[in-house]
């Protein structure tokens, strides 16, 4: 052990910089460093952002003039399909996943994400993922079925080319960025905060975060279950949405905005995060109602996933139920309220600047006023019978989207740009921005609420002079462009900069969060020692001057200012009270993330391509790949208590039962559940729902087959709760016999699923044969990983990783083991009492 | 085209509903704005005022005291909508396909009557449509008379529809249903009782296999 | 102890949990009872479909009842020893509340009179 206890901040400088540097030239492909992938989420974000508003200029240039003969239907409605598309799924999710990567372990005092390896995986997909949509676009074969996609349209019989699959493909690919930034930001903010953050001190755009991350772990399953079904349709003919045999294209829509409608908030929630952190500083007072504003947050997430049936009032539900919805939607105005009226009353208290964040800050107020007020309107049941489907709810949607996001957003651009780039603005070209994106946006969006109201649908390619849209039409189209010059203005001011600023000064805003700690730009490991957090408002701390905990901080005077073993350490600490509880070890730069994003690109485009023998390998080969990240990482002997300083210890997470990797399987399986309750809620819905039932047939399946998964999964559970407990952790050979045995059961579960898959009599003639296939399929391919994760526990204990202290491998397995066993005994009982209950 | 210019009870309904809403809306709105301006130009004009007035009064009472009277009302109002499936109330069956309306006129003296993209409604009498589709989802929509409801395949939906005076009513495909979603446009025809029963005389049969809708509610 | 530090972060999402229960739940039964045709079967004054509705709907505003009483007593033995804690347990009472209010808000739903389409 090379302890070294560095007071001098050069030399400290330099040590930790060795380590957590990444490599020029090519060796930035390697980078898993947060800073760095932030920063590409983001610019990344932003040229998506640019495709997607081009398309929006090409959308108002068509729609410009009566009958223009510009782009005819067939290019139109791939252009507005890939407006939505790009707006939503590549620009707004990973625009903000970038911000809180980039900014999430320095407010809360870490040196980088729990996970940065699988930040840079989640990169590589959604760039890859996003690039086939792109490359569709360009090739003229973008799907064009709208962004929500609705079957039938979007099924083989009506859109037989690949279009269609190239949405469900690419958009699947680019959402494991989602479920993987999810699973990260909640496990960074539960355990790596600066010892002493309990949750009551955590600054509030780490609530909003955490908060909106766990939106997303229960927003995306259904979305991505519905993609995989309608891909399975498409390409196998297992009818899910077809009526014709079982299947509805209500299911689609049900899934589809079970995601769709969270997703709004999803994309809210950050911005709102960064209102209530730019706000208060630039008020120049603390935030009002901070517990108010957590429990508003949470109601938020909870009420917004009560809503979505406010996107299907027109499909013919009984009136009771649309009440349900209809009173869920406006419920969610309360909660936006108290938030909106925290944010004046902290402005009404404080003494308000009017600097360029605020300035758009106060553009949030005005377009998101309207927009919820809009929203409202459109949570009325007969009123959305009129709208719906017209340029009324367009218009909404951009009140609520470019108000609730875009304005936030760019005063984040402008608040957070000295600390990205360490220089402040030279030129005052952001006010001339913010008014032309301003008034350009009320000027293309406010008269096309009376677009809609004078009957003009969405979606259409254009229109003849005889309706009366005409001068509505053009005035949008001019303010789209005023607004896009805009947007052009902003992107100017942000390059010169970036590249041309003046030095900035540290903490210019007289910020009161850590981010403002760091140096700016920041240095790789972010903080040179980690703060002891006290206070809502740490920078205050040391001595009142902001600067001092800084320098202290770089002095290397806080905790972990050394380096130990080469190795790249942060603390853990216990979720609630903040209290040190371990030492993080994290990883360096490695080019393992990309290969296994293209690995697993090559499966995608093989399912695109219908290649399915080389997707099989693709799938097989990025699971092995996976497990690889694995090699030679953790620990071969027992550390014990390791000292961080300031007098303290604690142990590595290894041996500590709250490990980050612990947390991140529980919440995986938490997404992973979400998916089979969809799942098991779309066999249900066709059950009761869907036309040309009962099925043909009913299944009777083998007793036998039935039998042997019940005993093999329920050993499996059993085996592997012996493997970790006590006794068989301190002997080897017990635990891997433990282990064996786990992966036996899976393996006979997985035989007995096979067989009951095979009795399935052509899935593709019902809804009912196709869904207990795929519910099948589904357990199958975990009792299948659950024989690779027991062989995987006995190959790391047989590599002396685990230990009596070291059994963090072996948990997370056992964590897997059990789930597969309940949701395996789940299927059985769908299976078996389905027909029963259903057939009588 | 316009859902403001009403031509029926239904339309005439949702128009005042809007109406109430939008000056509402702006009476909210230019509250809030007010208050946000205030802070600007009467810096601190907040300092004196209790927290719990922004977070209560402005986060709780202010949207209840909005949304409680609005969503009764909307319910109530949004009851009188729905189809009340009186047996004495014509009914016609509505299919929608790629692209293009055909209506069936079950109860015509002498066997049921169909028309293409032309619905035939007798002026001032109220008409249940029973709609589907046989292809993907399209939904049906006359703005001056009535809101929209989505014609969907396996399932069929009901609209009551009414046209206070004799005239011609555009409608529409409002959802999105492929490359000549635009084309797919109809109209309503509302006659006097004597003209009506003229016109759905002089309609041709109804071939077996757009009759009855089929498919579950 | 250990239960009510270790608890507080699952209280806060339990009562909306509850109400996101009794949303499903109701939506569920309205959708399956309409398929069965509950609603055309008289219990007193009621249909046997509504009468499930009312009771699914007490039942939930019965939970969130208990987890409110939960957190009121937790809150009182944090806040009293100054525990961290505390603010997680004054945030979950103040959750179970507004999801109460929230339950009776869309409760509104169950006096539309057409529970069915016809």
């Amino acid at each position: 052990m090379t302890d070294t206890t560095a007071t001098d901040p050069i030399r400290l400088h330099k040590q930790l910089d060795r380590i957590w540097s990444t490599a020029p030239g090519f060796g930035r492909l390697s980078a898993v460093n947060h800073t760095i992938v932030g920063r590409r989420f983001i610019v990344t974000a932003f040229v998506f952002f640019g495709i997607g508003g081009i398309l929006a200029m090409l959308i108002r240039a068509q729609l410009a003039t009566p009958r223009s003969a510009f782009l005819g239907p067939e290019i139109y409605n791939q252009v507005f399909t890939m407006h939505g598309t790009a707006m939503m799924f590549l620009f707004a999710i990973p625009l903000f996943e970038g911000l809180a990567m980039y900014l999430l372990p320095k407010m809360l005092g870490a040196r980088d994400m729990a996970f940065p390896r699988l930040s840079a995986y989640g990169y590589w997909c959604y760039v890859f993922g996003g690039s086939m949509l792109i490359i569709g676009l360009v090739l003229g074969l973008a799907p064009d079925g709208g962004w929500f996609m609705y079957t039938p349209l979007s099924s083989r019989t009506y859109t037989p080319g690949i279009n269609a699959d190239i949405w469900l493909i690419g958009i699947t690919f680019v959402e494991i960025s989602a479920l993987s930034a999810a699973i990260e930001i909640i496990v960074t903010i539960f355990k790596l905060r600066a010892p002493g953050m309990s949750l009551d001190k955590m600054p509030l755009f780490a609530w909003y975060m955490l908060v909106t991350a766990f939106m997303m772990l229960f927003g995306f399953p259904p979305l991505i279950v519905g993609s995989v079904l309608l891909e399975i349709e498409r390409a196998f003919d297992l009818p899910f949405f077809d009526p014709a045999r079982g299947g509805d294209p209500l299911l689609w829509q049900h899934l589809f905005w079970l995601f769709g409608h969270p997703e709004v908030y999803i994309i809210f929630l950050p911005a709102a995060g960064v209102m209530s952190t730019v706000l208060p500083v630039l008020a120049r007072r603390e935030i009002i109602g901070y517990i108010w504003i957590v429990v508003s947050i949470v109601a938020m997430a909870f009420l917004s996933f009560g809503l979505w049936v406010h996107h299907m009032f027109t499909v013919g539900i009984p009136h009771l139920a649309l009440a349900f919805f209809s009173a869920a939607s406006t419920a969610v105005a309360f909660p936006t309220a108290v938030q909106f009226f925290a944010w004046i009353g902290t402005l009404a208290s404080g003494r308000p600047q009017l600097k360029l964040p605020m300035l758009f800050l106060l553009g949030f107020f005005f377009v998101f006023a309207m927009g919820g007020l809009t929203g409202v309107m459109l949570a009325i049941v007969p009123f959305n019978w009129q709208v719906h489907d017209t340029h009324f709810v367009v218009a909404h949607l951009h009140y609520v989207l470019v108000g609730g996001f875009i304005f936030p957003m760019l005063a984040a651009a402008y608040y957070w740009l000295p600390h990205f780039s360490g220089r402040s603005p030279r030129h005052s070209l952001g006010i001339t921005a913010f008014w032309l994106i301003f008034v350009g946006f009320n000027l293309t969006f406010l008269i096309m609420h009376l677009t809609g109201l004078l009957g003009m649908p969405r979606r259409i390619y254009t229109y003849d002079d005889a309706a009366g849209w005409e001068w509505l039409n053009l005035v949008s189209s001019i303010g789209s462009f005023v607004m896009a010059i805009g947007f052009a203005l902003f992107t100017v001011d942000i390059v010169l900069q970036v590249t041309m600023g003046r030095r900035a000064k540290r903490n210019p805003w007289g910020a009161k969060t850590l981010e403002w700690a760091t140096a700016m730009p920041p240095p790789t490991y972010n903080f040179a020692s980690l703060p002891s957090v006290t206070s809502r408002t740490p920078l205050t701390e040391s001595g009142g001057k902001s600067d001092n905990l800084a320098i202290d901080l770089a002095r290397g005077q806080g905790y972990l200012g050394f380096v130990r073993d080469g190795r790249l350490e942060t603390l853990g600490v216990e979720i609630t009270s903040g209290r040190l509880e371990q030492v993080v070890r994290l990883p360096n730069s490695t080019f393992i993330p990309l290969f296994t994003a293209m690995i697993t690109g090559v499966f995608f485009v093989s399912v695109l391509l219908k290649f399915y023998l080389v997707a099989a390998i693709g799938f097989v080969v990025t699971i092995a790949m996976l497990l690889m990240w694995t090699r030679g990482w953790g620990d071969r002997a027992d550390r014990g208590l390791m000292s961080v300083g300031l007098g303290e210890e604690a142990p590595p997470h290894t041996e500590v039962t709250g490990a980050p990797s612990n947390w991140a399987m529980t919440l995986g399986l938490f997404a992973n559940g979400t998916a089979y309750a969809s799942l098991a809620f779309g066999m249900l819905f066709l059950w009761v729902v869907a036309p040309n039932w009962p099925p043909p047939v009913l299944l009777d399946p083998s007793v036998l087959a039935s039998a042997l998964a019940v005993v093999g999964l329920a050993a499996a559970a059993f085996a592997a709760a012996r493997s970790v407990a006590p006794a068989a952790l301190a002997r080897a050979p017990q635990r891997e016999l433990w282990l064996a045995v786990a992966g036996a059961g899976h393996g006979a579960a997985l035989a007995g699923f096979v067989v009951l898959m095979t009795a399935v009599p052509d899935p593709t003639r019902h809804a009912y044969l196709a869904a207990t296939f795929v519910l099948l399929a589904y357990v199958a391919l975990h009792a299948a990983l659950g024989v690779v994760f027991a062989a995987y526990g006995i190959v790391r204990s047989r590599a002396g990783y685990v230990s009596a202290l070291r059994s963090l491998d072996l948990r997370i397995g056992a964590q897997w083991h059990r789930y597969t066993a309940a949701i395996g005994l789940i299927a059985l009982l769908l299976i078996h009492g389905l027909p029963r209950v259903m057939g009588s | 085209m316009s859902t403001l210019d009403t031509a029926g009870p239904a339309a005439a309904s949702i128009a005042s509903l809007w109406w109430v809403m939008l000056i509402g809306a702006t009476l909210i709105f230019t509250f809030v704005m007010s208050l946000l301006a205030l802070t600007f130009f009467r810096p601190g004009i907040g300092r004196g005022t209790p927290v719990a007035w922004w977070l209560v009064g402005g986060g709780l009472a202010f949207p209840a005291v909005v949304l409680t009277p609005l969503l009764i009302y909307a319910l109530w109002s949004g009851e009188r909508l729905f189809p009340t499936g009186d047996p004495a109330v014509a009914q016609v069956d509505v299919v929608a396909r790629q692209w293009e309306w055909t209506f069936t006129y079950r109860n015509a003296t002498g066997g049921a009557v169909r028309s293409s993209n032309t619905l035939h409604i007798q002026a001032g009498q109220p008409v249940q449509l029973n709609i589907t589709s046989t292809d993907v989802i399209h939904a049906f929509w006359v703005p001056r008379l009535a809101g929209k409801i989505d014609a969907i395949p396996g399932h069929v939906t009901v609209l009551q529809l009414k046209a206070d005076t004799p005239g011609v009513y555009r409608g529409l495909c409002a959802e999105f249903c492929g490359v000549a979603h635009l084309e797919m446009q109809f109209a309503v025809e509302a006659h006097e009782a004597g003209a009506f029963d003229a016109v759905i005389g002089g309609l041709p049969p109804a071939t077996p296999d757009v009759n009855a809708p089929r498919g579950r509610p | 102890m250990t239960s009510l530090r270790n608890q507080a972060f699952l209280f806060m999402a339990l009562g909306f949990t509850v109400w996101a229960l009794a949303f499903s739940v109701l939506y569920g039964v309205q959708g399956t009872g309409c398929e069965l045709g509950w609603h055309r079967q008289p219990v007193g004054p009621l249909s046997l479909l509504r009468w499930l509705l009312i009771l699914i709907w007490a039942a939930h505003m019965a939970a969130l009842g208990w987890v409110y009483w939960r957190c009121r007593a937790a809150l009182a033995v944090t806040a009293a020893k100054a525990m961290p804690e505390a603010f997680l347990w004054r945030a979950s009472m103040a959750l179970s509340i507004t999801a109460a209010v929230a339950t009776v808000w869309i409760g509104l739903a169950l006096l539309v009179p057409s529970i069915c389409v016809v």
